[in-house]
């Protein structure tokens, strides 16, 4: 608990607790149970409008736009999907 | 002397007060039902002007196409750049496919049996004369077969894909990006003109090249009195088109409907709202009154001249 015990002088102090997110410390994967997160401005660090998500297998990436006409293809199971005419 | 300090702290998520953007530095957050709001199936997440919002999935067969960098992906049917592998205008006229074959045949051959069968020891009176003459001159074979087809067909009319661009544009000046709207087939999400309703509405549609035909699917039709005109940006001014054929009416005509006129020699590209395309641009030019407002749903320029 965090509690230091004294006999004549002691002072009981409790791990400042956070009030908002900013003061979070990030410390370990969260399992949301199924609740939604709104409104994420993004996953993957650097996201620009246009830009879709993929897993690389490791983490989440951004896939930039392609040029105006291109298709997303995919290039079989494991790999990357880019764009493409 | 004992002193205790107990500050009570948070013990559910929904207490803490969301503040601020978190970097999760490398964290994973695993297991969540949606980034965007109100997700479905087969939706997909793309990032929008600020926050990651859900791109629907699109028809059965569509495949995500590319609006350019900055711009909204979108379902479109496959084959869709069809102008990227035929960057040309295809017109055939097959004027040598003239043929004529003259087939001639002439069978006047006579066919003639003379032959004279007699015994040697036979009275004259024997003598079994087969003389029968037998001709065949064949008058009717004569054939003449004029066979004749002219080819003159135009191949690869009304080849069209869906417009790089869509802006509408209210009296005031405020104008607003319709592009994904007029390239799905979601209907009655372009905002035609007028749409303020008054006159000097506009709207603009936007292609790559020049073209001289669009296909525009009004989903709703509108009713009221007013004239619009299709111009063109000639590289100093916006200029009305030669020859305008509005077969939608002023948008007044649900349905598929074409708008035709004649190719400018001096049409440039402009451009609208960070769109640098080749533009034509309806515009209100009298209006009197509206009882029903024209609603656009998609939106085509024809590939081919």
């Amino acid at each position: 608990m965090g509690i230091l015990h004294g006999t004549s002088s002691c002072i009981l102090v409790r791990p400042k607790p956070v009030f908002k997110l900013s003061e979070l410390k990030i410390d370990a994967d969260k399992d949301w149970r199924g609740f939604g997160i709104t409104s994420v401005k993004e996953v993957a660090s650097g996201m620009a409008k246009g830009d879709i998500v993929f897993f690389n297998g490791a983490v989440l990436e951004r896939l930039v736009p392609g040029t105006i006409g291109t298709m997303l293809t995919t290039h079989d199971f494991g790999n990357d999907p880019t764009w493409s005419l | 002397m004992s002193l205790l300090i107990e500050i009570k702290g948070i013990t559910r998520l929904s207490e803490l007060e969301i503040d601020a953007d978190k970097d999760w530095q490398g964290r994973g957050i695993i297991n969540l039902k949606q980034l965007a709001a109100l997700m479905s199936k087969g939706d997909i997440v793309v990032r929008g002007d600020s926050v990651l919002v859900r791109l629907p999935a699109g028809p059965d067969g569509y495949v995500l196409t590319s609006a350019g960098p900055g711009k909204m992906p979108s379902w479109q049917p496959a084959g869709g750049a069809l102008k990227y592998y035929f960057p040309v205008d295809i017109g055939a006229a097959q004027s040598g496919a003239k043929v004529i074959v003259a087939q001639l045949a002439l069978e006047t051959g006579p066919v003639v049996t003379d032959k004279k069968y007699a015994y040697g020891d036979s009275p004259d009176d024997f003598i079994r004369r087969l003389e029968g003459l037998i001709s065949t001159a064949k008058d009717t074979s004569v054939a003449t077969v004029n066979q004749s087809y002219n080819k003159n067909m135009p191949v690869g009319r009304d080849i069209s894909t869906v417009v790089d661009g869509a802006v509408s544009e209210t009296a005031g000046g405020i104008q607003t990006d319709e592009t994904a709207a007029a390239r799905n087939e979601a209907a009655n999400d372009l905002n035609l003109c007028p749409m303020t309703p008054a006159v000097e509405d506009k709207y603009y549609l936007g292609f790559s090249r020049k073209f001289r035909r669009l296909w525009i699917n009004v989903g709703t039709g509108g009713a009221g009195n007013w004239a619009n005109q299709i111009e063109y940006w000639n590289g100093s001014a916006w200029v009305s088109v030669s020859n305008e054929d509005d077969q939608t009416s002023d948008f007044t005509m649900s349905g598929v409907s074409r708008m035709d006129w004649d190719m400018p020699a001096d049409w440039v590209q402009t451009t609208i709202m960070g769109m640098t395309l080749y533009w034509i641009r309806i515009r209100t030019v009298s209006f009197v009154n509206q009882t029903t407002a024209p609603r656009g749903t998609q939106a085509w320029a024809c590939l081919v001249t």
